[in-house]
């Protein structure tokens, strides 16, 4: 699954960098008034970096770090030695350390630590420690002791020592705040190799520059985070989905062989009780047992219909695409059909036309042939007329069933194609030839999986109807399309069932 | 003329009995058996012209049976083993004709008149129709 970021984080950047842009405006403007405009085009120099570094990664942890050494980068020539970033974890209730800025000075104090950086965690009542203050209340603070922001997690005289090894003589904390929320959401903290009272309030403006900085990058990095857990649960209830339609496939397969054993003894038992010698049967008897068993074999044919529509939908059913020559294949089916057409006093004429080869599954499209044939037949009386016809389209050829048969009403031309489209008048006819109500639900699948179409015409009742399919020609664009996209062969597909459409 | 053997290897109790009942009209000596366990067994008694053999049975199933012949074949030889099962289109039908199944029957399409027609192809003799009480399968 290809991954977008939607259109609306983008705008979210876009207002937090319209903020930032404001803010160092801001900045200009306070600066020009101590006309100090070497530090504010320094100042604005360093912020556009840390601009740039949001910008150029979303990952959190990585956009962090490199906040973290970019911030000593600038500062590193006033003293600036280590910088430090925590953010609140309010469900555990701790200020935890995320990142540190990598110099010497930094791996010299955590020589120190008792527990790894990423291990340091301040409870958010500790209110000695000046970290913690910070954060609770809103505001810069500046200490000579290292202890203050470790306390109560790190002995005083371990804090000490560090402090000592690192060369720090004070650090100033500074919140961060980020949109969602008016407290704090964490604390930079800034250590410099020189005493508080000499820290210059140019270098408190720039480390109040990157503390808003760290803000809006972790609220930029929240939003990606929120974004890519979503991509991880959609990848995983897409995965649960496949299989899950895996799994309803398998059942359909199981439950269809376990309906069927039933379905044969009763079929079967039928059978012998109908075609028993020696054993005059009444009208009344006959009757009732032919209904019964079309009622049964139109039962399985539902089971191996519903088999046939579950494989195509889960995109199960192979083509085994080849070129073929639709006269060729009418002329099959027409004498397929002609015994049950001539019991029945029908003509069926396949036309023969010049037309081009089409790509296409043959025995696929052989169903297709009968089911709209055997429909025709279904509902054309005696003396009528069943004609295959084609024509060529580009990119396609159309080959028509048209009868002379009872004809189909306008309103009813969109219902035929749904499942269980039956109509409603054609019930009894359908019920007598074992018709389930999915024939041309397949056979419009079938067609649209070769990226043809199945129309239906008439002109109303008594009219006769035309079914229209189309196929595309070999060696067209559509063609080349079907052969990249047709569902191939795996250990997964299966055939088609025997189905309805195959009556005759 | 001597009646032809089937096996007929069937768990379902009702298909088995009508099965039975039909080829026993039409002329032909039945043996039954109720599971695959049963059906090896008889198998491997040998002497029979045709066997036809269900796949989803309990205590073993057709092909495991099939396996079984391969690695332990019954001294006294017997004729084709044919699958009569209501498996489609399933991969169980290509190991099965791989473990020498000669064919395969769907008990759901077709009348016990057409397994009629079907046992007297597979033993390829004609048996003595006239005595059967039941038609021929032309007049399903």
């Amino acid at each position: 699954m290809e991954f977008l970021l939607p259109a609306s984080v983008l705008i979210l950047f876009i207002f937090n960098l319209a903020l930032f842009l404001l803010f160092l405006w801001k900045k200009l403007i306070r600066n020009k008034e101590t006309n100090d405009l070497k530090n504010t085009q320094k100042i604005l120099s360093a912020l556009w970096k840390i601009q740039q570094l949001i910008l150029q990664s979303l990952e959190f942890e990585e956009v962090v770090q490199k906040i973290a050494n970019a911030v000593l980068v600038e500062l590193g020539k006033y003293g600036y030695v280590i910088i430090v970033l925590s953010l609140k974890d309010e469900e555990r209730g701790v200020l935890r350390r995320i990142s540190i800025s990598e110099t010497e000075q930094a791996r010299k104090a955590l020589q120190f630590a008792p527990i790894p950086f990423s291990q340091i965690e301040i409870p958010l009542n500790a209110n000695e420690n000046i970290g913690i203050r910070a954060l609770n209340e809103n505001r810069m603070l500046t200490t000579n002791y290292l202890s203050e922001l470790l306390t109560p997690l790190v002995p005083k005289d371990l804090s000490d020592k560090a402090q000592k090894s690192a060369g720090i003589k004070a650090s100033t904390v500074f919140p961060i705040y980020s949109k969602e929320s008016s407290k704090a959401v964490g604390i930079l903290i800034f250590s410099v190799s020189k005493e508080a009272d000499k820290i210059t309030s140019y270098e408190k403006e720039i480390m109040k520059g990157f503390a808003d900085a760290v803000g809006i990058a972790i609220q930029n990095s929240r939003l990606y985070s929120i974004l890519a857990e979503t991509k991880k649960k959609l990848e995983q209830a897409n995965i649960r989905l496949k299989e899950l339609d895996k799994l309803k496939d398998d059942f359909v397969s199981v439950a269809s062989h376990e309906l069927r054993t039933p379905m044969t003894a009763i079929k079967s038992y039928l059978w012998v009780a109908m075609n028993k010698r020696n054993a005059e049967l009444s009208e009344d008897m006959k009757r009732y047992l032919s209904r019964a068993y079309i009622s049964v074999e139109r039962l399985i044919n539902l089971v191996n219909d519903m088999l046939n529509i579950s494989r195509i939908e889960s995109g199960r059913i192979a083509l085994k695409l080849s070129e073929v020559d639709l006269n060729d294949l009418t002329k099959e089916v027409v004498e397929e059909v002609s015994v049950k057409a001539q019991e029945r006093g029908i003509r069926v004429i396949g036309l023969n036309k010049q037309i081009p080869k089409v790509l296409c599954d043959q025995d696929k499209i052989h169903e297709v042939f009968l089911n709209l044939i055997g429909n025709s037949l279904k509902f054309t009386k005696t003396g009528g007329t069943i004609t295959v016809d084609f024509y060529e389209k580009y990119p396609y050829v159309y080959t028509s069933v048209r009868d002379t048969g009872v004809g189909i009403e306008p309103e009813n031309l969109s219902k035929l194609f749904a499942k269980f489209g039956r109509l409603e008048n054609s019930y009894v006819a359908v019920a007598e030839s074992g018709g389930t109500g999915l024939g041309l639900f397949i056979t419009k699948s079938i067609v649209n999986l070769h990226k043809g179409q199945v129309t239906a015409e008439s002109e109303g009742l008594d009219k006769g109807s035309t079914f229209t399919f189309s196929l595309p020609i070999i060696g067209t664009d559509i063609a080349a399309k079907l052969k990249d996209e047709a569902p191939k062969e795996t250990d997964e597909t299966k055939d088609l069932e025997k189905t309805s459409a195959n009556f005759v | 003329m001597e009646k032809k053997k089937i096996l007929l290897v069937e768990d379902d109790q009702f298909t088995r009995e009508l099965y039975e009942e039909v080829l026993k009209d039409a002329g032909f000596d039945v043996n039954s058996a109720v599971d695959g366990l049963d059906g090896l067994a008889k198998i491997k008694i040998g002497g029979y012209d045709l066997i036809l053999l269900d796949v989803m049975m309990p205590k073993m199933d057709g092909l495991d049976v099939l396996r079984s012949l391969i690695n332990e074949p019954p001294t006294v030889k017997n004729g084709p083993i044919v699958l009569l099962t209501n498996l489609t289109n399933d991969p169980v039908i290509d190991t099965a004709y791989g473990l020498n199944a000669k064919g395969h029957l769907v008990k759901s399409d077709i009348t016990p008149g057409e397994l009629v027609e079907h046992v007297k192809k597979y033993t390829g003799g004609s048996q003595l129709t006239e005595s059967s009480p039941i038609a021929d399968s032309s007049s399903s």
